[in-house]
Order: C-alpha cells, then structure tokens, then sequence
C-alpha cells in the first residue's frame, strides 16, 4: 500500500467515526498534506479527483512534521471566518515504499551543502544539536531512553503502534550510534500510514458529537533563531515562543494540562520541548525527566500513544498522530492508555531540521472538552 | 580522467548560478563568503538576498578560514547518501563557526575523531575531490 492508499482508508475511517458522510463535505473544506512520496505539483487537486470530493475550499501544508497542525490552524481560521462549516483534513505518506533515489528531497541546500560531506539526514542534523544540548547542560543518555523506555510503554497499550516489543533502559544504551551521539533508539521509526481528523464550527461539531474537542489555541512561527541569526543557540526551538503564545491564547497553566504530546523525531526532541514549552526551565530537561512520572498513569503524560518513536512515523503526516492522539484522549477514547480525567492537552509540531539550527518550524496547540 | 576522479563516487554539489563564485573560488583554494554591501553582514548557505537587511547588494568576500568547532557528529552509519561514504566510516562532520560569523558544515580530518572537541580551533584546508570540483574542508589549527 502507498500514501494514496492510506489516504483514502483514514478518510474512510474518519467519516464512519464521525457518523458523517461524503457527500457532507462537498462545497466545504479539504486539507492535503505533503509528503515524501513522490508526488505531482497540484497533489492537493489530485486527492479532491481521487476522493471524489469537490471542496469550496483547499487548505495545502508542506510544512513536514507541522503538516497536521498547520492544517489545523487553517482550517480553524477558515470556520472561524464562516467561510466553511466543515473541513476533511486527511495526510498520509509511505516513506518505506519510495524508490531509492525518487524521494522528494526536503531542502535545495541539503543537496549542495550537506551531502557531499557526508551528512546523513536528520540522524546527523540532529546529532549536533544533541551534542550541544550535552556540552551546554549536561543531558545525559539515560534521561534520553527514559523518554524512550516510556513512550515504548504507551505503544504497548496502543492497537494502532507499530513498535510491540518492550524496551529496558539497558535496550536503550546498549543500541549502537548512527551520527554520535544519536543513538538508533533515539530516532523514531519510519512506517507507512495515514490519518485523518474533521474540523467543525463549534454549532456544527454539537450535531455530530457529544464530546467535541475544541481548539482553545494555536500558535506557529518559522525559522526562530534563538539569540542571533548567524550564531542562533541551537538548543532553543521555536516552541519558546510558540508554546508561550497558545498557553496565553488558550489561558490556562502547565498545572491544568492532562498530557503533552511533543513532535517526537528523536528523544532529544521531546526533552527540548519540555523546557521550551515551559514544563521546567531551560536546561533542566533532563532532571526534569529523571524526576517525573511521564507515564500515562503518572504528571505529565507524554506521547500517550507511543508517539512516533514507538507508534510510528508515517512519513510527513507524523504529525497527525499527535493531534489524533489526543483527540482520542479527549473523548475517552483511548482504552487501556486513558489518561484520567484528560480535559486539556497539549500538541507541538515541528517540521523539518534546517542547515546549522534545529526545527525550521514549530506551532503548539492547546485542546480541550470545553470551548 | 585520473585514477583519483574514476573512484570519486562520493555526493558532489550541484552547481548554479548563484553558487558558481562559491565553487569557482574553492578551486582556487580560496573559502569566500557572501557578505552584504548595505549593512557589512556574512552570511552562509548563499542566498539570493542579504539575509539581515534584505538588500541584494551581495558580494563574494574572502575570508579568513579560521574558525572553531560549534558542533560536530562522528558518522557511524550511511544514510541515505552515496554508499561510497562506507569507506570513511568512522568520520566527523562538524558545524564550524567561521570567524566572520556564520557556521558552516565540513569535516574535519587530520586528527582521529575522538579528538575532536567543541570549541577547538580549525583552519580551512582544500580537498580537490575531482578535477571541477574542490571541497573546502576543516583540520586542527
């Protein structure tokens, strides 16, 4: 199965969970992800023709990991103006189906002014900000598999991951480097899939659901350079800001929230994350872990699912899974994984590692059972 | 064509237009950068415009090659690149910061990569990989 095919089954999957069906989404909203499936130009007019759709509107992300959430910051945008009632936002992608050589490649520069000395994708681009996230703060590898270790656990309870293999901390540091110091187990792992949610104004959500999620906020920036341009901190992403921004919009306290999901390339991005959203201070990602539950069961949960390093990253819709995720959270949904009580929950996606920094992109998303 | 360039089987840079002086000037062993005439600012990868002021007044400037170890990684696996790299494994690359200011991808050679530290001092040395094409590289200072 590739990317289209995925599409087309989380569409099929979204509307019998919805109760809704094709045909109410014509003359609405439809949002296309990217992916690194090769793919034409005008994908998002070929997945209209493929659905069968004829939307009123098309929302377009090529944002990488941001792809789901900036879709759904677009088509919140979209209901809000009463543009649209209804928006299909669908991603999917099959990087492990993709002929060597054929991929779409993620920068120009990367070609000219990575490759030839050797950098080897995000594995390596991540390795110099894991370095320095050691050399400035001391983190250490056992922080980093405890984020593993846990995630693992979450994917065992979770029908939908991929990963069902238990994972020790000794699993952790006995897996060898890729581009020193990121470890195999530090990476998430490529799968094939696809994901869907629909977007609603808040009138229309109440005749399809009982328990709607709503978006109470939603923040995006790219290219943060934390500090300055040419010699930007690399440890700081732009969920510094962006976090601090939806935190404010949707005015609640780290103290309110049920569970974290954090875009989940690699450990040392769920602990940079941590501290850019303001669980603790800068630096302290890794005592900070050490000393917290981050089970479902346990402060702050992460990753509920499994995240992408466990439950899988299908290509550039990784980013759905987050959203999806806590979604099912939200509405009691998520079985033996449940987080007790979830009421607020909040979603960061980052898309992308550029030339010499971290995420070229970052937006955070505060949900929750009340508008 | 030299025995050397008939076993170069390693990722080449693509040339354009815009990066032609880059290239033009590393076969002449000398490490250039784009610095703007509005406001004196380096920057690095080239851009079509100043990337702090936003003029297109850009000249290509050399520089000194000096510069210290930002940042660095020892590859221990190919990914995704030429498998030609198999057989430098282990090697550094390393986020050079340049002493004009911007940092810079390279390796860095002439010492074992467990000797490479951050913040060491390096010094621009230059690779003629094959006859068009000249990679500017990083050793210990």
């Amino acid at each position: 199965m590739n990317a289209e095919d995925y599409i087309g089954w989380a569409a099929e999957l979204v509307l019998k969970h919805s109760g809704l069906s094709k045909s109410d989404f014509d003359g609405q909203g439809l949002g296309v992800a990217g992916m690194a499936w090769p793919h034409a130009e005008i994908w998002s007019a070929e997945v209209a023709q493929n659905l069968g759709l004829s939307p009123k509107l098309i929302l377009r992300a090529d944002r990488g990991g941001m792809n789901g959430a900036s879709l759904l910051g677009q088509a919140a945008l979209a209901v809000n103006a009463g543009f649209v009632d209804l928006v299909l936002c669908v991603g999917g992608d099959s990087p492990m189906s993709i002929t060597p050589g054929t991929s779409i490649p993620t920068w120009r520069y990367e070609e000219d002014f990575m490759k030839p000395f050797g950098m080897m994708g995000p594995n390596s681009i991540f390795a110099f900000v894991l370095r320095r996230h050691m050399h400035q703060y001391g983190t250490k590898p056992e922080q980093l598999g405890k984020i593993a270790v846990t995630q693992r656990q979450h994917a065992l309870l979770n029908p939908n991951a991929y990963l069902k293999t238990p994972l020790t901390l000794q699993d952790y540091l006995n897996s060898r480097f890729i581009a020193d110091p990121i470890r195999l187990l530090d990476a998430c792992i490529l799968v094939n899939g696809g994901l869907a949610y629909v977007v609603a104004s808040a009138r229309k959500a109440k005749e399809i659901t009982d328990r709607p999620v709503y978006l109470l906020g939603f923040s995006e920036l790219d290219n943060y350079l934390h500090g300055s341009r040419n010699r930007p901190d690399v440890t700081f992403t732009g969920t510094t800001i962006t976090a601090k921004q939806a935190f404010e919009a949707a005015a609640i306290s780290h103290r309110g929230v049920s569970f974290f999901q954090p875009y989940d390339d690699y450990t040392i991005a769920v602990l940079m994350q941590l501290e850019d959203a303001g669980f603790c201070r800068k630096g302290e990602g890794g005592r900070f872990v050490e000393q917290t539950d981050l089970s479902v069961k346990g402060e702050v949960p992460i990753n509920t699912g499994g995240g992408q390093l466990s439950a899988g990253q299908p290509g550039m819709a990784g980013g759905f899974l987050h959203i999806v995720e806590s979604v099912r959270q939200l509405r009691q949904e998520a079985g033996e994984r449940q987080v007790k009580d979830a009421r607020i929950g909040v979603v960061t996606a980052t898309g992308a590692l550029s030339y010499g920094v971290n995420f070229v992109n970052a937006c955070t998303l505060v949900l929750g059972v009340e508008a | 064509m030299s025995t050397a360039e008939q076993k170069y089987a390693r990722t080449l840079p693509g040339i354009t237009p815009l990066t032609k002086p880059f290239w033009d000037a590393a076969k002449q062993h000398t490490l250039v950068l784009q610095r703007c005439r509005n406001c004196q600012e380096y920057q690095w990868y080239p851009k079509a415009w100043c990337s702090h002021c936003g003029s297109r007044s850009l000249e290509w400037t050399p520089v000194s090659g000096q510069g210290t170890v930002y940042s660095f990684t020892v590859i221990r696996q190919v990914i995704d690149n030429a498998p030609a790299f198999q057989a430098d494994i282990p090697f550094v690359v390393a986020l050079i910061e340049l002493a004009e200011g911007p940092r810079m991808y390279s390796n860095v050679t002439g010492c074992k990569p467990e000797e490479v530290v951050i913040g060491m001092r390096v010094k621009v040395w230059f690779d003629d990989v094959t006859s068009d094409i000249t990679l500017p590289k990083f050793s210990p200072a």
